[in-house]
């Protein structure tokens, strides 16, 4: 499957740094983050480690639901959990190895409250874009 | 007999805006030609001829904003005709070629036919199919709703200042087109999250329709389940889709367009036809693909060497029995929610247009004999639009719907998946850059051509955030077209952005943008302001 993934590349020199939280579904979180040039050219030069830390929090209570250690250079990921119908945020820490801060906070998304729906999907021809539900 | 329950029929019919006047020809714009010969005009036909035998056909069908721009277009609007005429000349030479009374020859004949009887209705409102639409409305046969401006999925843009331009241009453009403020939205791919419903309420629809897992999770969960719509808040009203019914007709494995009779989708003349003989039909590149004449049936889980020959007459008595089976399977279910709710239910079946015609050749027969039987037969259900059903509705339950899409496991995976998601950091980013210029230049004294600018910056947001880019990734067909529409539309606003910014504008390179991406004329970049976004 065509995968994009020379267009992740180019979120390394954005305009500025972005982390933005997405529900997929109500079990998946999606999240991407985007780095500045200068950003990056902290990471590629071991001022900030190249492990990022993205702790992801119940908007209601502010408590921790859970934490996920990445590569800076990962730029998304998707984050399977049982939080059906929780409002989530998540902030993103970055370390030098001695100081270890929060560098982004995320948007809040409400997850779903409901289960994957099962059921029958009919696709397109591979020559025809027009589909039918 | 009066009438135990309603049917809603709801069509959505939409194509994303396609048109390159660089290129002498460009393949992703036949999608448009086929569809509006294989199905909009079939639809707009039989709502025509119902009207004759003293029929309303009274269903809902939403035309997003960008099917009408490419209706609209006269530059659309001549390549249909030449894509039409270069198809009659191959439906004559194929006729002249069959020999008379096979089923081959009426196949010919019915593809003649089709493309002749779309070159009469172009030429009966002057090629602009809107005013078809537009004209059946007025004569109370049909509703028109609208859709968001460039069909963008609500519940996936990071921005209220996004979601609220795209609900109220869809509002501007369809009170524009129509002469009317529209009471109906569809949410493409029935896309909807609470967080959404505040943008919905404030734009003046009334309605929207919903996934039934909508209604499912909904909370409260509504005592009359997907049979009635339900209040979401302030006056918005949502429906939710009835699985059975739907299954019925849209499915391919279980429902009545996987029919062993009905036409196959999958072999065509294109592919079928001696080169040298096809040649001058396809396009100028040479390469081999589907012309839409196709002469063989389903025939049966078969290879498509072993197809058997279509025969339209044959397909005309399955139409006739599906219709027959349709009526009895929903009466049954009608009397079945009467029995056990105690309400006239409203079933609502909700399906892409281009199903009918385009995929399932048979389905506006198919639906014309549905609504045709209903009143010729005088059965006791009645077939009205959404707003009909809205205005019957008393006591509708109070509810707050939950997230879905009508996607494949019901949420937004199609959209947002390894094949696709690199699109929302571009899209998010130039969405955000919107906002902060129309913040920062809404009250500037700013010359016409700066307006231009922004006004088209606004445009290329609003194309690169359309729900196809990502659908067309997802399921790997013309994903490079796919991409390649994101980073032109990327592009372009950067480009856009710094002119206004830098205040060095290349004239020339503005009007060429404009005229390519020449949709929603009168954008007003402050659409996308932040001190009204809900």
């Amino acid at each position: 499957m065509w995968q994009g993934n020379d267009f992740w590349k180019e979120r390394l020199t954005a305009d500025k740094d972005r982390f933005i939280l997405m529900a997929q579904s109500p079990s998946v979180l999606f999240m991407y983050w985007d780095w500045t040039p200068a950003k990056t050219k902290l990471f590629n030069t071991n001022f900030l480690l190249p492990t990022i830390t993205i702790k992801l929090f119940y908007a209601d209570t502010n408590t921790l639901a859970h934490e996920i250690s990445l590569r800076w250079d990962e730029l998304r990921c998707y984050h399977n959990h049982n939080d059906h119908g929780r409002t989530m945020y998540a902030v993103l820490f970055v370390s030098t190895g001695r100081n270890y801060q929060s560098l982004l906070r995320s948007n809040q998304v409400i997850l779903p409250r409901g289960e994957p729906v099962d059921g029958e999907w009919d696709l397109p021809s591979s020559d025809s874009y027009m589909r039918h539900r | 007999m009066s009438a135990k329950g309603s049917l809603a029929v709801v069509l959505h019919a939409h194509l994303p805006f396609i048109r390159h006047p660089e290129y002498d020809w460009y393949l992703e714009e036949d999608w448009f030609f086929e569809a509006v010969t294989e199905c909009y005009i079939p639809l707009i036909r039989m709502t025509e001829s119902l009207a004759q035998d003293n029929i309303r056909a009274g269903y809902t069908i939403s035309l997003s904003p960008t099917l009408c721009a490419l209706m609209e277009d006269s530059y659309t609007q001549n390549r249909c005709y030449s894509y039409l005429d270069k198809h009659i000349k191959l439906a004559q030479k194929e006729l002249s070629l069959i020999e008379l009374g096979t089923a081959s020859y009426r196949t010919a004949k019915m593809y003649l036919e089709m493309y002749t009887s779309a070159i009469e209705t172009l030429d009966k409102y002057a090629g602009n199919l809107v005013e078809a639409f537009k004209h059946l409305q007025e004569q109370g046969l049909i509703e028109i709703i609208t859709t968001t401006a460039t069909h963008s999925v609500l519940p996936l843009l990071a921005h209220k200042e996004a979601v609220r331009a795209q609900i109220s241009i869809a509002h501007t453009e369809y009170t524009e087109r129509f002469g009317k403020k529209p009471r109906g939205l569809w949410l493409p791919e029935c896309g909807f999250s609470p967080a959404i419903t505040e943008s919905l309420q404030v734009t003046g629809f009334k309605y929207f329709f919903l996934e039934n897992h909508a209604f499912d999770f909904a909370n409260p969960r509504p005592r009359y389940g997907v049979f009635a719509p339900a209040n979401i808040r302030g006056g918005l009203h949502a429906f939710a889709r009835d699985a059975q019914n739907a299954r019925q007709v849209w499915s391919a494995s279980y429902g009545y367009p996987g029919h062993p009779s009905y036409r196959e989708f999958y072999r065509d003349l294109g592919y079928d036809a001696n080169y040298d003989y096809i040649r001058p039909y396809l396009h100028p590149d040479g390469v081999r693909r589907n012309l839409g004449i196709k002469y063989h049936k389903i025939t049966g889980n078969v290879d498509l060497s072993i197809k058997q020959p279509y025969d339209p007459l044959e397909a005309q008595e399955t139409v006739m029995l599906h219709a027959r089976d349709f009526l009895e399977k929903l009466l049954n279910q009608i009397d079945e929610v009467n029995n056990t709710k105690g309400i006239r239910p409203v079933i609502v079946g909700t399906y892409d247009a281009e199903l009918f015609g385009h995929w399932w050749l048979e389905g506006p027969k198919f639906l014309e004999q549905v609504l045709r039987a209903v009143r010729q037969e005088r059965l006791p259900l009645q077939t009205i639009t959404a707003s009909e059903a809205l205005n019957i509705t008393t006591d509708p339950a109070q509810i707050e719907p939950e997230t879905c899409t009508w996607g494949e496991g019901g949420y937004f995976s199609p959209w947002i998946n390894k094949s696709n998601d690199w699109i929302y950091p571009r899209t998010n980013e130039i969405t955000e850059k919107i906002i902060q210029l129309a913040n920062r230049f809404q009250h500037q004294d700013i010359n016409s051509i700066q307006i231009r600018v922004l006004n088209q910056a606004a445009r290329e947001v609003l194309l690169s955030q359309s729900s196809d880019w990502a659908f067309l990734m997802h399921i790997n067909s013309h994903a490079e077209y796919a991409q390649k529409r994101i980073t032109e539309h990327f592009n372009n606003f950067k480009l856009l952005a710094h002119m206004i910014t830098s205040g060095d504008i290349n004239e020339e390179e503005l009007l060429k943008i404009e005229q390519k991406n020449n949709i929603f004329k009168n954008t007003d970049f402050k659409i996308f302001t932040s001190a009204s976004a809900l």
